[in-house]
This record gives C-alpha cells, structure tokens and sequence, in this order.
C-alpha cells in the first residue's frame, strides 16, 4: 500500500520502519518540508499519517496540501489546547479530508528499534480507513488492532500520556509502587467518567490506547510523557510538552462537561506552576473520604 | 369586492415555470424501477435473509392491525406473505416480496400536477388576503395587508434558484406544525423557486379533498406506522429514484414535528442518505446534471397552532410521546383557519431562511455548485467517492458516517438560521424567573405548579428579558443565531404577551400589577426554541459549536 508519514514527531522514525516492514510503500516528509517535496511524499498515497505532535498540528495543516482523497491518521496526542477540538476533528474541520483516524498505543520508539514486538490500535467511524490502514502496518513486528470508538481511543491515548507525566512526577518524588497503583487505578475512574460525558466508550480506556501506553510508557526511561513529568518535580518541565499540554486541554475538557479530574487537574496545576508536586500530593491524599470506587 | 383589488395586490410576483421533469411517471413505472432495485439487492440474499426480511414485514404490519384497520388487500397480501414464509418456498417469497413492493409505491406514489399546482399558486395569495382581512375588511379596501411582512423569505434564495438548474435541490427544513408544508410550497413559490415533491405524512391525506390536493401539488406518501424493512426500503428507493430523476423535494429531516418546540439536534439518517445514493448513481451511470444538493431551512414562528398539545405530549406523563398525532389542533379546520387569521396579522409573525446550500456530504458549495473546503477554496467532491480513475467506490458503511455528517451540518445550519422572536424570548425569561423563585423544582414538577405558585414578580420576569436580550444580541453578532427583537425590554414584553393572547386560550404570560402569572407548559414550549445556545444553564449543543 502506499503510504505517507507527515510530520517530525517521536512516532516518525518507528512507524516508517514498521510500515516498510508491514510491506508498505512509504513516503515520509517533515511538515515544514519544500511544497514539491510535501506534494511528492503525498502524491502517491491512499493513506497519510500525521505524526506533527497535537500541540504543532494545527498550525502545520493548512501547508500540508491535504485532498478530500487522502485518509488521514493522525498520531499526535489532543484535544487542541486553544479549541479544545480533539485532533481527528481539526483535521476534518481544517481540511478537506473527511476519512479520519487515529493511531495509539505502546510504539516506543526505542523498543521498535531495538527490534521488540509492538502493537498498536488504529480508530476511525471509517471501516475502510481502519481497513487500510491496519493493512498498512500489521505485520509479525506489529500487530495493529482496531476500534470504531475514534473518541475513545483520542481520549485514552491523551490521558495516558497525563498519566504518565503524574507518574513520572510521583518516581522522581521517590514514591513507591503502591502510588503508581493509585495514580493508573485513579486515573483511570477519571478518564471512564470524561469519556461518558463526551460520548465515548469508558471500557476504551483499559485497552492498548489506554491502560497498555501507561504501563509501556511509565516502565520506558526515555519516554517524553514520563520525562516530562520528572522535570516537574525540578521545576523545569516545558509547559509546551505535549504530555502537559494535552493535560491542560483534559482539565479544559473536564471544565466544559462538569466532570470531576482532581487528579489531572494536580498535575495541571503542578506544571503551570500554582502548585509544588508536594502540594499537589497532598491535596489529593487530603480529599475527603469517599464511599464507593468511583 | 372587485376582481381589481385582487389585481392590485402584488401577487403573484413570479410565477415559477414548471419543469418538465415534474411529468412524474406513472405508479406502475416508478413501481418497476423499485422492483429492479430490489431484486438487484435481494439476488445476493441466502434464502434465510429473504425469509428474515420478508418475517420483519409480516410481524410489523400484523402488529400494525391491532391499531389500525388494514386497508381492503392489505392483510390479504401479508398473509400470502407468510404463507410463503411457512412453506420455505423461495419463488413465492420472491412473488410476495414483489406484490408488497407494488402496492406500497402504490401508496407512496405522487401524482404531481402542473395544471394543479399553476391553479394552486394563482389563488393561494388571494386566499391569504382573503384569510387575514376577514376580521377586519376595511383593511382589504385599504389595500395595506402586506404578506411580505408576515412572512419573510429570505437567505440564500439566488443560490438555491441557480442550484435548482443545475442539479436537484433536497430542501431540509425545521419542523414544528402540520401548517409547514402548505407554508413552505407558499415560501418556495415566493422565492421564485419550482415545485418541490415531499414526503407528507399519511394522516395529513385522511380528507379526501386535502388528499387530491396535495398528491397533486408534489406530496407523497410516508406512512411512518409502517416499520417494516420492506417499506423503509421502498421509500428509500422512491426517494432516490426522485433524485435521479431530477425532481427537487422536500422532506423533514426530522421526521415529525418537534415535540418539545425545539430546534431539531437529532435527525433521521434514512431519506436523508438517499441524496448520496442518487449522486454516486448519478456519477456511476455519468448522467449529464449528477448532482445533488441539499438546502437547510430554518422556519421560525411567532406561534405553533399546535403548541399545547405537542407539548403536553413531550411532557407526557408515561415518557412516550406518540409519534403520531390524529386528534391536535390541525384536525378542527375552524381552529387551523382562526389561527391562520391571527398569526398572519402579526408583523413578522414568521420568518423562512434558506440556509447555506450545501453538498450531500454536508460541504458548502457556491452559487456555481462547487463544493468548497473549510479554507474556502472549490474542492473536487467526486474524490470522496471515487477512485482514482475515477470509478464510484461503493461503501454502504462510509456513506453512513457521510450521511451523519451531513446530519451535523444540518443541525447547524438550524440553529444559526433560526431567528429569536419576542415570543421565544419571553418565554425563555419567564422560565428562568419560574425557576428562580423555585429553585428546587425540576421541569417535571415547575410544569405541575398551581395557580398561585406560578407568579413571580414582575422585576423578575423584566430582568430576565434584559439580560437575555443581551445574550441573544451577542449571538447574533457572533452569527450563532439570527435575531428579530425590539430593543426595548417592555416593547419586547408587549410585543410577545399580545401575540400569545392573539390565539392561545391559555395565557403564556399574564400581567397582574407588581406580579407576572406564568402559564409553565407553554412558556417550556417557546422558551425551548431557544435552546441549545447555552442560554438557559442548557449545555451548547456539540454540533452547534463545532
């Protein structure tokens, strides 16, 4: 199949070398690439990944010279911070593209590249985009599954990436295992009640969008989420990290629908500096009793 | 009354030529172009889908005989039916299948008439007149009765015009009375624009006199008793055939009428899916004029003539509305001309906005028929469909998601074309001042208060007109909404107390001195028009901001 990459994002490099070994025919080009080499990367393909990070991707799209032909997977992690839009959606709203989904999962770049076995789960309303596109990358290296839920899947892929930032935040705190327990366990109440009130599945979240990225990406010591939740404990995280950046637009999220994120929220609050990662574990072991698990 | 008053009267400004792909064909041609499609589908089904398909109908329609009467044949032919069901017998399935299809495009069929309609648009303005001025005939001699100012059509009426040469026009209007259709063949013959068919609902053809008249002047059959799989898929069937066949129509994407008064958030996919069937045909088969285009139209009013009962049955007690309504206002002629008398004397009583045009796929296009990106620029559609030589790609499922899109743009176009009236308004304001002095009260309860627990005073009611005034104001600058609202918080009051009084019985709002007494039932049914926009602590709905 012929297949695009777009974009210079962590997932680029390990999904090109899994698509080529699916038997794909791949093209990949940076976003800020020469409007030639963007339109001969996207000229031959049926199926384009946009690998931009969710933070970069909306500024990126109005030059990627996207056609209503193209379907569109798009890897990076939302909702958009300034319109709270999840990233399938600014590229159907920005684009002419309506055939629209999502990748997530445990794809660490260094694991793929030492040559580990990786999997991965597409999304999309479309049939023919997870169709094609699971075609494009399934192979004996990776196995690709597929859901109809592209809500869903955005969702968990987000608030994983939220979760590892708070425990990569609660390790450099010293922590033990019983906290990260707390922290996948709680974090995942949180993600199952946003997800009923924006329309998706709760049950998504356990799956490899979900609770198979945290696991990978809190054991990865190189991961960017995790990274960038260590750097909080510093004082020196980039608000701009993608982790942090999709956290602010969960608690924006959470805000519009009434849903309660006190976890999301503290590490919200930790990386726009209102509160130290100390207080922030305080306030939340400091809440009120409650009856019941969620 | 002289013949030359009527002739001073500005009407009819244009008289819209008939086209000629309007010569529908007879029943028993549409029947075998449905029969075809069919059989084309069920050549693919096992002898136990056929058995499925045609057991859905037989339950169905037995079920519908508990209710109602079946007509002389019909109870005959779904025992046939089941029957061949019974002795597994494939060839007499077939046959059944085919003898339902029949008789239901029967049923379905329209009979549209020029003659009928050219006959048609020359009185219905006359008849108007007549209608309003009755009460007061000193204002005929005058001459000042102005049905430009009682109905204002307006929106993208050049674009839908040129549209309707190019390709066939869907009209998605709002639903709200049985008093639309005739209002909208009357907009559509204002604005110059064709004869539309449309799907009008059987219990609307139950006069005889009614039902010559509107299966003449483009009205066809949706029986929704029926839920069999069979008669959806022959409705579905005729509605692409229309498309196919150039005819421009006309359905409530809706289904029925708004229960609740509010402005329709959630549609039926079905007919709405079949312009995309009849385009990608279209394209499949290269006929000359493929395309299909689909028109939202906003209609706003003052007053519903069936307003209490549509909402009594939304508030219904067991939560089940009926989905159909033989016995509401539009059943007495004598309340259905008395309000038509009352509304129409009102300024501005009801506004008809011809949204946005856009293509089955729920992309705007211009006035060329070019479907357009969200930057603007023309897109080639066809790729949506097509392959890259250029050959349709069928895909029932992707259509689906398609249609749902469509769907949502709809939904859009509805709310941003919908016009706040000083009715809505009010209304709004006195539910929130009810709500204000019983905060505890969920809708449920507010709408069982008694008599004395629904005053509020009226500083209340008048703050609430102000600051929703306000709201609505910013909105519309921000085009979320259109707006035909006087300044004035007391004009506003005035101006909607009298257009409720001028036909409900039952007072909406009713001044006592220091003290409003609210009806709670209809202010509920006019304020919910203007739900949606976060106005009322009511959540902006998705489709709405996206």
């Amino acid at each position: 199949m012929k297949v695009s990459v777009l974009g210079a994002g962590p997932l680029t490099a390990p999904l090109t070398q899994l698509l080529t070994l699916a038997g794909s025919e791949v093209r990949a080009a940076a976003p800020e690439a020469p409007a030639e080499e963007l339109a001969a990367a996207l000229g031959h393909a049926e199926l384009v990944f946009l690998t931009i990070p969710g933070p970069q991707l909306a500024a990126s799209l109005p030059g990627l010279g996207l056609r209503p032909e193209h379907r569109i997977v798009v890897c990076g992690r939302g909702p958009d911070e300034a319109t709270g839009l999840w990233l399938s959606e600014l590229v159907s709203l920005r684009t002419p593209c309506l055939r629209v989904g999502a990748l997530a999962g445990p794809l660490s770049p260094a694991e793929v590249e030492r040559g580990s076995p990786a999997a991965a789960i597409i999304a999309s309303p479309f049939q023919d985009v997870r169709v094609r596109a699971q075609a494009a990358l399934h192979s004996p290296r990776c196995r690709v599954y597929t859901s109809d839920d592209l809500r869903g899947v955005e969702l968990s892929a987000s608030a994983a990436r939220a979760l590892t930032a708070a425990i990569g935040m609660s390790d450099a705190m010293g922590m033990g295992a019983g906290v990260r327990g707390l922290l996948l366990s709680r974090g995942l109440a949180e993600v199952r009640r946003l997800g009923k009130a924006v329309g998706a599945n709760p049950d998504t979240f356990v799956g490899l969008a979900g609770v198979g990225e945290v696991v990978a990406a809190s054991a990865a010591a190189d991961d960017s989420a995790y990274l960038a939740g260590r750097a909080l404990l510093r004082g020196d995280a980039d608000p701009h990290e993608e982790a942090l950046a999709v956290t602010a637009a969960l608690v924006k999220l959470g805000e519009r629908n009434k849903v309660d994120l006190p976890l999301l929220e503290a590490v919200h609050e930790v990386a726009t500096g209102r509160l130290t990662a100390k207080e922030a574990l305080k306030g939340l072991m400091e809440r009120a009793a409650k009856l019941g698990g969620e | 009354m002289g013949f030359g008053l009527w002739r001073r009267a500005r009407y009819p400004r244009c008289m819209p030529s008939v086209p000629a792909i309007f010569n529908a064909p007879f029943a028993h041609e549409q029947a075998e172009k449905l029969l075809k499609r069919s059989r084309a589908r069920r050549a693919k089904l096992t002898d136990q889908a056929i058995s499925e398909l045609l057991s859905d109908t037989v339950y169905q329609e037995r079920r519908r005989y508990e209710s109602d009467r079946p007509e002389p044949g019909e109870a005959e032919r779904v025992e046939r039916a089941a029957t061949a069901i019974a002795h597994d017998d494939r060839p007499a399935m077939e046959r059944s299948l085919d003898e339902l299809i029949t008789a239901y495009t029967e049923e379905i069929h329209n009979r549209f008439s020029p003659r009928a309609y050219a006959a048609a648009t020359r009185v219905l303005p006359q008849a108007l007149t007549r209608l309003v001025t009755a009460t007061d005939p000193a204002r005929l001699l005058s001459g000042d009765f102005d049905p430009d100012r009682r109905i204002v059509v307006q929106g993208h009426i050049d674009m839908v015009r040129g549209l309707c040469e190019r390709g066939t026009v869907i009209l998605a209007p709002t639903h709200l009375s049985n008093l639309d259709s005739p209002l909208i063949g009357y907009c559509l013959f204002r604005a110059g624009l064709p004869p539309f068919a449309y799907g009008a609902g059987l219990n609307l053809f139950t006069n005889p006199v009614m039902a010559f008249w509107m299966s003449r002047l483009g009205a066809y059959t949706i029986d929704r008793r029926k839920n069999g799989l069979i008669y959806k898929e022959t409705l579905k069937d005729y509605s692409v055939e229309l498309f196919r066949g150039g005819f421009h129509s006309l359905f409530f994407p809706g289904g029925t009428r708004s229960r609740s008064g509010m402005v329709e958030k959630s549609l039926k996919k079905g007919l709405l899916g079949t312009g995309l069937q009849a385009w990608q045909e279209n394209l499949h088969d290269a006929r000359p004029n493929p395309d299909v285009f689909v028109v939202p139209m906003t209609l706003s009013t003052s007053l519903v003539l069936e307003a209490e009962t549509l909402i009594s049955d939304a508030l219904a007690a067991e939560g089940k509305s009926r989905y159909i309504i033989n016995d509401d206002e539009f059943s007495d002629a004598g309340t259905v001309f008395s309000f038509l008398r009352r509304v129409l004397n009102l300024d501005s009583a009801i506004y008809a906005t011809f949204s946005q045009p856009m293509d089955v796929l729920g992309n705007p296009v211009n006035a060329q028929g070019e479907s357009l990106g969200p930057d603007g620029a023309v897109i080639d559609r066809r790729r949506y469909v097509c392959d890259a030589s250029g050959q349709v790609e069928w895909d029932e499922q992707r259509d689906r998601v398609y249609t749902e899109r469509l769907a949502r743009a709809l939904v859009r176009a509805f709310h941003r074309d919908n016009v706040a009236l000083p009715t809505h308004l009010a209304a709004m304001a006195a539910w929130r001042a009810l709500k204000r002095r019983h905060p505890r009260l969920d809708t449920w309860r507010l709408v069982r208060l008694g008599r004395d627990e629904r005053l509020v005073p009226k500083s209340s009611l008048m703050e609430e007109i102000t600051s929703l005034r306000e709201q609505v104001g910013r909105l519309a600058v921000a085009g979320h909404i259109r707006a035909a609202l006087p300044e004035d918080a007391d004009d506003l009051l005035q101006g909607a107390i009298s257009r409720f009084d001028s036909y409900h019985t039952r007072r909406t709002i009713e001044l006592l001195e220091h003290e409003v007494r609210i009806d709670p039932e209809l202010a509920l049914y006019y304020r919910n028009r203007l739900v949606g926009y976060g106005l009322d602590g009511d959540a902006v709905a998705a489709e709405v901001s996206a």
